[in-house]
């Protein structure tokens, strides 16, 4: 069972987590993601669901409409997480599309799940995506794996939480006075 | 970790704004983050310190050219640059987010939220008989459609409520769960997930 006690109140999972996070998924990480899932409720964490992974989930019809349930929040990809991409991840909004005589270019979902983390003042982003985390990384967000995530790694998190409270003003003598 | 606007006095001939931190310990932390908003800059968010740092700022900005602020904290100064807004302008739009409805007035009719994704509480507009409809959900968690304006220091400083959709009375802890599983049987074809997504197009 997984220890979700060292991790932030606020956590995203990645598109990359909710697909193999159905209950009939025989991924070999879909237990540990179950598992991330059912721990996180239990330990009255919330679960932050990007609107973008939602649209990756739901590119095949038929589908029903979400549920509106305690604890998970689906956070918008709106002006706001459009102004935090645009301002955070500059150079990684767009990528150039690769098919032959292909033009212009693409926004990628993995970084405007990364805008939406930040919009939803999530504490941590939970992908299996390495490029991903990395972008995640960048934004001083915490990254993990669903498999990074066990019992004796909880101080880890705390600590790494911790180093986003911003820095003590100096003492009177070294401020010039 | 909080802070709030306790009030304005004059005091030897000069403007003072006394605020009031959650904790002694937290004045310091507090007092370098007030410093860098004023001066236009990004801090981690702290409950109540970007709404407190726009009172103040708005309140000095009154005073004019020609006047020197600085924040102190015992020994402790810094001179204050209160900046424009880098933004300008304040446009309108509209969003839908998990909130939590701490109160409604109704005269005039407002209600107060408290949400997860916004730094500081606000409060939005309502029509009487929203008023009325929302009070029996006092103190849960809904989602909202709302429209806003932003102020120079990204918190909702003003707009309406347009929708409000109270939680699944029948959604357990299970239910996106089922959702994902009912909704998602499609991925069961798919040999490569992080391909499918598109992850290694980059």
């Amino acid at each position: 069972m997984i220890d979700v006690s060292g991790l932030p109140q606020r956590v995203m999972l990645d598109s990359s987590v909710l697909t193999i996070t159905r209950k009939d998924c025989d991924h070999e990480e879909a237990p540990t993601c179950r598992d991330l899932y059912e721990q996180l409720l239990k330990a009255g964490k919330i679960i932050l669901l990007p609107t973008p992974a939602i649209a990756e989930y739901m590119s095949t019809p038929p589908h029903e409409p979400p549920p509106r349930q305690r604890g998970v929040e689906v956070i918008p990809f709106d002006d706001q997480a459009a102004a935090i991409l645009g301002k955070r991840l500059p150079k990684r909004v767009f990528m150039k599309r690769k098919e032959p005589g292909a033009t212009g270019a693409i926004v990628k979902y993995d970084t405007m799940v990364v805008a939406c983390a930040l919009r939803g003042l999530a504490g941590a982003l939970i992908s299996r995506d390495r490029g991903q985390l990395n972008l995640a990384k960048e934004v001083d967000l915490g990254a993990y794996r669903p498999t990074e995530i066990q019992p004796t790694q909880g101080d880890l998190f705390t600590l790494r939480h911790k180093a986003t409270i911003p820095p003590i003003p100096p003492p009177a003598d070294e401020s010039g006075r | 970790m909080g802070v709030t606007l306790q009030g304005l006095q004059v005091v030897d001939k000069c403007f003072q704004a006394v605020f009031k931190t959650s904790t002694p310990q937290e004045m310091h932390v507090v007092a370098a983050a007030m410093e860098r908003l004023i001066g236009g800059g990004k801090v981690p968010p702290v409950k109540g310190l970007a709404e407190a740092a726009n009172k103040l700022r708005t309140s000095i900005r009154k005073f004019g050219p020609g006047h020197r602020f600085k924040i102190a904290m015992g020994e402790w100064e810094r001179e204050l640059d209160p900046q424009e807004s880098p933004q300008g302008l304040m446009p309108e739009s509209i969003t839908t987010i998990r909130a939590r409805l701490v109160r409604i007035g109704v005269s005039p009719p407002r209600a107060r939220f408290e949400a997860g994704s916004e730094v500081d509480p606000f409060t939005l507009s309502i029509t009487r008989e929203q008023a009325l409809a929302y009070s029996r959900f006092l103190d849960q968690d809904v989602d909202i459609e709302i429209s806003i304006k932003r102020g120079v220091l990204d918190t909702i400083e003003d707009g309406r409520v347009l929708h409000l959709y109270p939680m699944d009375e029948n959604a357990g802890p299970d239910a996106w769960l089922n959702w994902l599983t009912e909704n998602g049987r499609h991925w069961n074809d798919v040999e490569d997930h992080l391909k499918e997504l598109g992850r290694y197009d980059d």
